[in-house]
């Protein structure tokens, strides 16, 4: 009976650690993802348009410069360190600073003067409105009589 | 490195990881920068998302835990075409010496980063001691 438990305790550690290194490697693996590109971007699409929403701690809307050419939308900035006073030194950096360019390709024109921006604690959230000639047209069709 | 704060790492971490979370989102470590001056110590931490009033910072022995509450953004209507990145809670604990003053503990949030300022307790600061010539 006591052997049983112990065994069957024993069995739930194994998974349990399993599923921790699983969680480690997901973690590892998505630090190298995005070690690549700044900023990260998740993008959605609706039928009248996108939204995109990046992740940019620390900027103020005055550091980001966004611009929309057809269906080209480009995010430029820079992300500014705390500058250090002589008697202080860094422990750990593992934040990441300085210029970023992103350009990415949407399946459709962009109504460059309909599109929002906004940045709210961090995160920046774009709404991209389609250009209306590019909107699919719904022909409706008559019976011929 | 500083004596003052240290990352907890190891064993405890393990057994946190695996107390199951309540909430349906993830947990995300955020990334901190961490610097030291005369007579205080600073850590800044990204957390995108997350609001002032979301921001939790407990100290209960010695451990100094941030933890911020994270709300998915509205995307109804739309479906998802590119995901870089997860949207999630973030939490990341530090051990503080003896030598940070825990009264004078400050805590603030801009545009998505904290900044603790953590001073120095004024027993430890060096002093100098002035020599007399006799």
């Amino acid at each position: 009976m006591l052997i049983q438990k112990v065994e069957g305790r024993g069995l739930m550690n194994t998974i349990q650690e399993m599923d921790l290194l699983g969680a480690r490697l997901r973690n590892l693996l998505s630090a190298q993802q995005s070690a690549g590109e700044f900023p990260l971007v998740n993008v959605y699409f609706s039928d009248d348009g996108a939204l995109l929403e990046s992740e940019l701690p620390g900027l103020e809307p005055d550091d980001l410069e966004i611009s929309v050419s057809n269906e080209i939308l480009t995010l430029k900035g820079a992300r500014q360190e705390e500058s250090l006073s002589q008697d202080e030194r860094f422990h750990r950096r593992e934040r990441v600073f300085g210029q970023f360019s992103r350009s990415i390709k949407l399946p459709f024109p962009v109504d460059s003067e309909r599109v929002t921006a906004k940045l709210n604690n961090g995160v920046l959230r774009l709404q991209l409105p389609r250009q209306a000639a590019d909107m699919p047209r719904r022909i409706s069709v008559k019976s011929g009589s | 490195m500083s004596n003052a704060l240290m990352e907890r790492e190891g064993k405890e971490l393990q057994m946190q990881e695996s107390v199951e979370n309540t909430r349906p989102c993830p947990t995300y470590v955020p990334r901190a920068d961490i610097y030291e001056s005369k007579d205080q110590i600073v850590v800044l931490a990204d957390m995108p998302g997350a609001h002032q009033d979301s921001v939790e910072i407990t100290l209960e022995n010695s451990i100094l835990t941030v933890t911020a509450s994270v709300e998915p953004s509205v995307t109804e209507g739309y479906s998802k075409a590119l995901t870089e990145y997860g949207v999630g809670d973030f939490k990341r604990s530090f051990t503080l010496s003896n030598a940070i003053d825990r009264e004078g503990i400050e805590a603030s949030m801009k545009n998505g980063v904290l900044k603790l300022i953590l001073p120095k307790s004024k027993s430890l600061l060096p002093k100098k001691i002035a020599v007399n010539s006799n």
